[in-house]
This record gives structure tokens, C-alpha cells and sequence, in this order.
């Protein structure tokens, strides 16, 4: 792995996110629609990546969700937390949640 | 604030609706009137245009009503329901797709009415309820003329014609019921066979986009409308109706009934 990318999912992992008031999601049959009510905007996840929202935002700490989240699904944890971190940065981007701690 | 115009081909304006901070919505058409609708959806004020009362009425029932229901927390699609099973099961489409018609048929193969054009959705739980509409339908004349005389005297009393349709005044359920079923129905495809496909899981882009009101775009109203919208993905069977032309009403009224009371009884069994 790239040195720039493992620095930025240790960082990521060390951060906390949260749902800004203006972000809202529901969970569809088989996808999670988030929207965002400032720009009006609708984003699709899928389940998993649904499920890996809500962790985060009950847990709010990007470590601990991926370790519940490995649990759950029976996965190795270093999985879950690159696919998490990469996640969470897609989300950034999008303005869907928001950072604070090492990882901007 | 304009928040919608709509014109004719020739260019005469149809619709506009207008918001307000203080007196709320207003809506004026031409051929119906001025309507005023209160922030909150409680009150609603009429000046309606010179025609007969069931006219500007349709506009009321179809347009204003619903708005006002939007503000009220409920959330509408343009959509027909009756009672199956125990069950509402609602019809979307297009114009002219045959919501009505469908309903219409069902209702004269014994299933009571709920509403037509505009269903309203509330959730209750994990399920969604949906809600009586007035008990008013619009058969086209076409459509009447192939139920014959006999069966229109059995659905209801008419109260108004135009050259489309006859407006009747309909027995409907008086209370509202788990929403069980949606059939998206769509003309065309095989020539021969309507097709029914349950679209497990269906795309929420589509049960979106049958919401109606478009133009309330409030945070608390996208956030109930996504809220109602998942839960109906969740608790409602969807299936997709691709009808051909040739196919008439009754013929898909008997083909929907069996397809949904078979479906509602199974879901109530597991």
C-alpha cells in the first residue's frame, strides 16, 4: 500500500465523525439513501456501506465501528478498516459527515 | 415566491402556486380559482372559479387537499387504492395509464374504494398507512360505456360530466389501512401478455419520484417523505405491471386481484 494512503486510513482511524443536522439517511429495502437537505442532493449506498453508517454514527469513533462492524460480519478488522476509511473519506467529500481529529 | 407555473401549448397559463410567510400557499388557476393554503395545512380558503361545484372541486380534491396534507406530515402519490385482502393496495402511473379505470373494476368485482388520483401515506410503526380519499372518482366515457348503465348505477351516484369523463360519487372505506401492495403500472411491452414483476428490491429512485407536490421542498418534508418512502420499501410488496394497449381494465382488474390477494394472504401467513 502507497506510504500517503496507509498514513491517511491511521489517521482517519483515529478520528471522530458525525452527521452534520443537515445530512439525513434512511434505510430503503436494500440501499440506504442519504440526503442532503443544503445542497438537496440524494446519494445511494449500499447495504453495507449503509450498515457502516449507522455504526459510525452511534459509535462516532471510526476504530471502534470498524471493530464492531468486523464483528458483525465475521470479517478481519484490517479489512473493514480500509474499506471503512475509504468510505469515510468518500463521505467527507461529499459532505456527508464530518471530520474532527487527525484525519481532515 | 414562485414555486410553480405551468402553461398550455398556446401559451395561457394553467397553474401557478406562489409561497408566502405569512398567508402560506396560494394557488390560482384560471379554470378553477384562488385557493389559499395555511403554512401548517390546517386551513384551507376558496374563492372558486364561475363553473359548477364538482368542477373546481376536482381541483380542490386533487391539487389543494393533498398539498395541505403535505404540510400536515402525510405524504401523497399520484396513485389510486382500494381494499384487497384486508390490505390497500395502491396503483401508480401516468396519465392515462388506467389507474382509475383499474380501481373502478375492482370496485365492481366487490373490493371497496379508497381513493383515487392522490393516496395519502402516513407511517405508523414500520408499516405505512394509507388513507381514505373523497369518495369521488372520474370514469372516462369510454370506460363507462364498456361497464354499461347497469354496473355505473351499482358504483355510484354521478354528480358533473365533461367531454372526458363522468365524475362519480363513490362508497369509499372510511378508515385507513396498512398499505400492502404497489403496482407501478406501466403500458406497452409484450403485445399479447401483461406481465407482473415483484422488483425485490425495488430502486428507491422510483417510489420517490410517484410522490407528488413536488414543489414543497422543506427540510421537514424531505425528511418525512424519505422516512415514509423507506418504510413502504420495506413493508410493501412492489411489482411492476407492464400492460399492453390491447389489454382492458376488467381484464387487468381480474388478473391484479388474484395476483394481490394471493400475495397479501401469503405475506399474512409468514
Amino acid at each position: 500500500m502507497p506510504p500517503d494512503k496507509s498514513n491517511n486510513d491511521q489517521g482517519m482511524l483515529a478520528a471522530r465523525v458525525r452527521l452534520p443536522d443537515h445530512v439525513v439517511y434512511r434505510s430503503f429495502a436494500a440501499e440506504t439513501v442519504v440526503l442532503n437537505l443544503k445542497t438537496g442532493k440524494y446519494h445511494g449506498l449500499n447495504r453495507s456501506a449503509g450498515r457502516m453508517l449507522e455504526v459510525l454514527e452511534s459509535v462516532g469513533n471510526v476504530k471502534d465501528a470498524a471493530a464492531r462492524i468486523a464483528r458483525e460480519y465475521g470479517q478481519p478488522v484490517e479489512t473493514v478498516q480500509r474499506d471503512l476509511c475509504g468510505l469515510c473519506a468518500d463521505l467527507t467529500e461529499r459532505g456527508l459527515i464530518e471530520v474532527d481529529g487527525p484525519e481532515r | 415566491m414562485r414555486l410553480h407555473e405551468s402553461q398550455a401549448k398556446d401559451g395561457r397559463f394553467l397553474l401557478r402556486i406562489d409561497a408566502d410567510e405569512k398567508v402560506g400557499y396560494r394557488m390560482l388557476t384560471p379554470d378553477y380559482g384562488l385557493y389559499l393554503v395555511s403554512r401548517d395545512g390546517t386551513r384551507v380558503l376558496c374563492a372558486p372559479a364561475p363553473t359548477p361545484a364538482w368542477h373546481w372541486q376536482s381541483f380542490l380534491i386533487g391539487q389543494v387537499l393533498p398539498l395541505a396534507a403535505v404540510l400536515q406530515g402525510l405524504e401523497v402519490l399520484h396513485a389510486s387504492a382500494v381494499e384487497l385482502a384486508g390490505y390497500a393496495v395502491a396503483f401508480v402511473g401516468p396519465s392515462w395509464a388506467g389507474k382509475t379505470s383499474l380501481a373502478v373494476h375492482l370496485v365492481r368485482r366487490g373490493a371497496a374504494f379508497l381513493t383515487d388520483d392522490v393516496v395519502a401515506l402516513e407511517s405508523s410503526g414500520e408499516k405505512v398507512l394509507a388513507h381514505p380519499g373523497a369518495g369521488l372518482t372520474s370514469v372516462r366515457h369510454a370506460e363507462a360505456h364498456l361497464l354499461g348503465e347497469e354496473a355505473m348505477e351499482l358504483l355510484g351516484s354521478p354528480i358533473g360530466r365533461d367531454d372526458d369523463a363522468v365524475r362519480v360519487a363513490i362508497k369509499r372505506k372510511e378508515r385507513p389501512l396498512p398499505l400492502g401492495a404497489v403496482y407501478l403500472i406501466h403500458r406497452g411491452g409484450d403485445p399479447i401478455d401483461t406481465v407482473l414483476e415483484e422488483l425485490r428490491p425495488a430502486d428507491p429512485r422510483l417510489i420517490l419520484a410517484s410522490s407528488f407536490n413536488g414543489f414543497v421542498l422543506t427540510p421537514p418534508r424531505l425528511i418525512n417523505q424519505l422516512d415514509v418512502c423507506a418504510r413502504l420499501s420495506r413493508s410493501a410488496a412492489i411489482f411492476k405491471a407492464t400492460v399492453p394497449p390491447t389489454v382492458g381494465a376488467s381484464t387487468l382488474a381480474e388478473l391484479i386481484e388474484a395476483h394481490a390477494v394471493a400475495t397479501l394472504e401469503s405475506r399474512r401467513a409468514s
